[in-house]
């Protein structure tokens, strides 16, 4: 019995027993907390715990990569086409809007103007030329444009006359190109003149007012209207503003520089008066 | 053998009408870009010169024709007059380059000079001066800027055109 308790292995054995008996005891009389030896074990294993969740974490995202990436990806393309089809729908509105812009102005401007019938066109091409001041529009004889048609833009400003029409196209030469020559008035005074395209200003994008009454007297900033003298163009509608007057002595080469109300370079869709009164 | 030398023609005739194609969109819409001085240069006419060049007069006569009213198709604001004056520089420069003169660039640029020169003072007195819509000041203003930028343009397809020539047998080394 002497040596049995003399033996290492015992006595290890009966210190273990004995802590099981004491831990067991303290767990039994501390019941629905955690007991401190847990906690003990529980505060030095955490770091372990931590670096296990890491590591097994990181296999999962693996895994989890390998097994979805095909998905994801698909994902990714569907969700790439959608944002495409919403942003070309936002173009599409975008485009809208600008044209629903026009159109109501347009209507301002038929409203007001109520014996002109006009034809909505889009600018398909500019002119290539050097020595000219053209475009091509989507309308043509189909659609009841025809030569000599006059073309204004969405506010009512003058653009031009058609010059050159086919079945669906027209070209249109614009008011500052050479073979502009309309009847004008001068909006504050009522002076007659003519509006003449000039090759020296073409390059400017202006025009020229000429054969205006000797006691005219004609300011920058003028507004310059189509006269409706000879039924080409209804009257009043709006060519430019004079932007430079050139008196001379006689007064009959007097003439005046006319910058159009039109920006021809942002235009993008014009419309055609196909028909309109006469005023007498 | 002879329907081969046939494709082999049908082909080198549709690399050219391609060639057309491409030049008559880069003048239309890359050299509308590239202006200088508010002008664009022409194309078309440099191309007729190289084609009578390096195919022949009848060749050039032909396909000048051509380019003019293709030319006068999709443009606005161009005569059919050039489709007359790149036909008759296109022969002349076939012509002019199996008797007299060689094919080397220079001559090329020298041909497309009097091409454009000639294509350009007619558009100026024919459609110009005599209605009344521009004076001498136009010629100087456009004219001649006209005349000087498509000539300086015409490397760009005098070298796909020889080129062409050259793998079709058309010249020596």
């Amino acid at each position: 019995m002497k040596k049995l308790l003399h033996n290492k292995a015992v006595i290890s054995l009966a210190v273990v027993l004995a802590l099981i008996i004491v831990m067991g005891v303290l767990s039994f009389a501390v019941q629905g907390e955690s007991s401190p030896v847990a906690n003990i074990f529980g505060v030095l294993a955490t770091p372990f715990r931590s670096a296990a969740d890491g590591i097994s974490g990181f296999f999962e995202e693996m895994y989890a990569r390998n097994y979805e990436f095909e998905e994801l990806q698909a994902e990714n393309e569907r969700l790439r086409k959608r944002i495409a089809d919403m942003e070309a729908d936002v173009r599409r509105g975008e485009q809208l809007v600008e044209e629903n812009e026009r159109l109501r102005e347009l209507v301002g401007v038929t409203q007001a103007r109520n014996d002109l019938d006009v034809e909505m066109a889009n600018i398909v091409s500019r002119g290539s030329s050097n020595w000219e001041s053209t475009f091509t529009i989507s309308k043509g004889t189909g659609d009841g444009v025809e030569k000599f048609d006059c073309v204004i833009s969405s506010e009512g400003f003058l653009v031009g006359q058609i010059t050159e029409a086919g079945e669906n196209w027209a070209v249109v030469s614009t008011v500052i190109d050479t073979t502009t020559s309309v009847g004008a008035k001068i909006y504050r005074t009522g002076d007659v003149a003519t509006a003449l395209g000039d090759f020296e200003l073409m390059y400017d994008g202006k025009l020229k007012l000429a054969y205006f009454p000797e006691s005219a007297v004609l300011l920058n900033g003028d507004t310059v209207l189509t006269s409706g003298v000879g039924e080409v163009y209804p009257a009043g509608l709006v060519i430019g503003k004079i932007s430079d007057v050139y008196p001379s002595e006689s007064g009959a080469g007097s003439y005046a520089v006319i910058e159009p109300s039109v920006d021809f370079e942002s235009l993008v869709q014009v419309f055609v008066v196909t028909d309109f009164d006469i005023n007498e | 053998m002879e329907i081969n030398a046939k494709l082999a023609l049908v082909m080198k005739w549709a690399l050219y009408a391609a060639l057309a194609v491409m030049t008559a969109v880069m003048q239309k819409y890359v050299f509308s870009r590239l202006e200088i001085f508010g002008i664009t240069p022409l194309l078309l006419g440099g191309l007729a010169v190289c084609i009578g060049m390096f195919e022949g007069a009848a060749a050039g006569a032909i396909c000048g024709g051509l380019l003019g009213a293709f030319m006068y198709a999709t443009n606005t604001g161009v005569e059919l007059l050039y489709a007359l004056v790149y036909s008759c520089g296109g022969f002349a420069s076939g012509m002019l380059c199996a008797q007299l003169m060689g094919k080397k660039l220079a001559v090329a640029m020298l041909l497309s000079l009097a091409i454009n020169a000639a294509a350009c003072v007619l558009f100026f007195i024919l459609i110009m001066w005599l209605p009344g819509r521009a004076g001498l000041f136009a010629m100087l203003r456009v004219g001649l800027p006209e005349i000087a930028y498509s000539t300086a343009v015409t490397p760009l397809v005098y070298l796909p055109v020889r080129l062409l020539a050259k793998a079709s047998g058309g010249i020596e080394e």
